[in-house]
């Protein structure tokens, strides 16, 4: 029994680090991701396959938070799709891109409310649908710059104050979504674990009915 | 080639599911202990394959291997199949766990048919020419025949056949040809080195 194993071992490895050997060192997860976020009075949405592939020609639904259908569009070249705020109650966002890939971002109505000038919302995923988001880099209004701005009021430093904390939290943010994305290893290992379980399991089974 | 969850219609998804549980049974029917270390290896591969992205130009791809799967394991490939997208559903919440039937016909059943009509190749008398020759169309045309079930899976959605389907196709094309070397040099090296995992089935 065992040199049966072994000698399947002997086969099957090598195929395996074959098949990995084909890949670019960048191995991905298989889905599609929508971000939809709120800036210059807009929402504006970017779909990737996982990966970093932009989603052309994507399809965009938009509902409101009952669950109407607000308003549809399709993601340009650089997968982006923009427009107005329709709204003020919390946005759902559903990206459908080619051969079944779908994926949802959420914006709670506290981002729809512009304080100030163009703050960077970020959207919520809700758990249990595959919403992974991925933040774009941030590039903070022409006013706000806190050196260059004249704080008269503390609206302005509160605007001042956001947008230099979008800068700095962006890039934490964006880290933490990406390493959502990629399949751990620890999750790899499982799947594989599962599997010599059921053989296991399958084998033990088998034994005891003819034992 | 996986279709998300929350995408298909639920007579679809009861639809596929019940042809599935079909396919499945007749795929543990009277099994062998040599059998099921085979379909666990194979199933592990499978498992794995869905990590391995192939450049396709504006969509992205994976290999599928089902030709593999087919040709090596018969109508065993099925029960294979299914627990390595259930796990993969699981794990890295590729394709969806409502979508399993149809994800596994659209996989499985290309394996299948692909096994009825090139599983002669698997012979101990069958020449080693022959058998590469049947190990790449089987590799080759497992994939192709999953991308058009693909295409008709989302037409009975709803979508437009020829561009859903063509859209697949296309991007798979390296992943073809690729399974199709490796189902072939598989097939050819099982032959030499341990034809016995072949017999029956």
């Amino acid at each position: 029994m065992t040199s049966l194993i072994s000698r399947k071992m002997f086969v099957c490895v090598p195929v395996l680090a074959l098949v990995l050997l084909l890949a670019p060192v960048r191995v991905m997860a298989h889905k599609v991701m929508v971000f939809g976020y709120v800036e210059d009075g807009k929402v504006k949405t970017i779909s990737k396959f996982n990966g970093g592939k932009k989603v052309q020609g994507g399809k965009i639904r938009v509902f409101d938070e009952d669950g109407r259908e607000l308003l549809q569009g399709v993601t340009d070249e650089n997968g982006e799709f923009a427009f107005d705020i329709p709204s003020k109650k919390g946005l759902k966002i559903e990206l459908e891109a080619a051969m079944g890939h779908k994926n949802v971002s959420l914006i709670p109505a506290d981002q729809l409310v512009v304080a100030g000038a163009s703050p960077v919302g970020e959207s919520r995923s809700e758990s249990g649908v595959e919403a992974t988001p991925e933040f774009p880099p941030v590039e903070p209004a022409a006013e706000q710059n806190p050196s260059d701005s004249d704080i008269r009021s503390p609206g302005d430093l509160e605007v001042a104050v956001e947008a230099v904390l979008d800068r700095k939290v962006m890039p934490v943010l964006q880290m933490m979504a990406e390493k959502e994305d990629k399949p751990r290893v620890a999750d790899i290992l499982g799947g594989l674990g599962y599997i010599v379980g059921l053989v296991g399991i399958a084998l033990y089974m088998k034994s005891r009915k003819e034992g | 080639m996986h279709i998300s969850e929350g995408v298909l219609r639920p007579e679809i998804l009861a639809g596929t599911a019940v042809l599935t549980a079909g396919f499945v049974a007749l795929g543990l029917r009277r099994i062998e202990d040599r059998e099921i270390p085979a379909m666990g290896i194979l199933s592990a591969a499978f498992f794995v394959a869905s990590l391995v992205h192939v450049p396709a130009g504006p969509v992205s791809v994976h290999l599928v291997l089902n030709g593999l799967l087919g040709m090596l394991l018969g109508f065993r490939a099925f029960p294979s199949i299914l627990i390595a997208l259930f796990l993969q559903a699981l794990m890295f919440q590729f394709g969806g766990l409502t979508s399993l039937g149809a994800n596994t016909l659209n996989m499985g059943l290309p394996a299948f048919v692909c096994y009825l009509a090139l599983g002669w190749a698997r012979k101990p008398e069958t020449g080693t020419r022959a058998a590469a020759t049947a190990g790449f169309l089987c590799g080759f045309l497992s994939v192709l025949l999953s991308g058009l079930m693909v295409g008709t899976t989302l037409a009975l959605n709803g979508e437009a056949f020829i561009p859903a389907a063509k859209v697949v196709v296309i991007a798979h094309f390296p992943v073809m040809v690729i399974e199709g070397f490796l189902t072939s040099s598989c097939l050819v090296f099982i032959k030499k080195v341990k034809p016995e995992m072949l017999a029956g089935s």
